[in-house]
């Protein structure tokens, strides 16, 4: 005997799993995960290097608007 | 996350320049329209606003592309770029005619080491977050 359409449809649902969309994960949490497990420290040599532009900006302000445009 | 990692590059790259870009396009238009600059500002903008971010963004991609094949850290691979966006600058400064660039090369001098200096810590910590964050590398 064959099955009906009804039936052809349940036994197809239970056979599927069902489908999730894309769209309806949250990609929120994943984010707010991947922002707090990233612990960036700053190494002496680069605050060093920070404070050397800092000196070069101050000392040269004229040097400022070439490097807005340049970069 | 494994699909299209050279858009997914581009785009951190170009996240790190986009918002200075309002930065810089405000302290063009203070110096214009307050302190009157004579600065050509519709010619001025076009290099900063249109070219510098989609440069981070395609070095970023060049940066992913050559990651398998050259270990080289990614704030070297960012100080590289003022190599190329510097002079960049300049020639399209003489062409566009853009005087406060163009005739005053002598400040050369001193805007490549800052320039390598200012990139390498850009790249190193800000592009290598947004890196980090979109899966990249």
């Amino acid at each position: 005997m064959k099955p009906t359409e009804n039936e052809l449809r349940e036994m197809l649902r239970q056979a599927l799993p069902p489908v999730q969309p894309d769209h309806a994960v949250d990609l929120w949490p994943r984010m707010l995960r991947r922002l707090d497990e990233r612990n960036t420290r700053i190494g002496w040599a680069d605050r060093i290097l920070l404070l050397l532009i800092s000196l070069g900006l101050i000392l040269f302000p004229a040097i400022i608007p070439q490097l807005l445009y340049q970069l | 996350m494994n699909n299209h990692p050279y858009i997914r590059a581009y785009l951190a790259g170009i996240a790190v320049p986009t918002p200075m870009m309002l930065c810089g396009l405000t302290a063009y238009v203070i110096a214009r329209y307050v302190f009157n600059v004579p600065i050509p500002i519709e010619r001025a903008v076009a290099f900063p606003l249109v070219l510098v971010p989609n440069a981070w963004g395609v070095w970023n991609v060049v940066y992913l592309a050559l990651h398998d094949h050259w270990h080289l850290p990614i704030g070297a691979h960012g100080a590289l770029l003022p190599l190329l966006l510097i002079p960049g600058g300049y020639c399209l400064a003489r062409l566009l005619g853009i005087d406060f660039i163009a005739q005053n090369a002598s400040w050369m001098w001193l805007a490549f080491p800052l320039a390598f200096a200012i990139y390498y810590l850009a790249w190193k910590y800000l592009v290598n977050f947004c890196n980090h964050l979109l899966g990249v590398a």
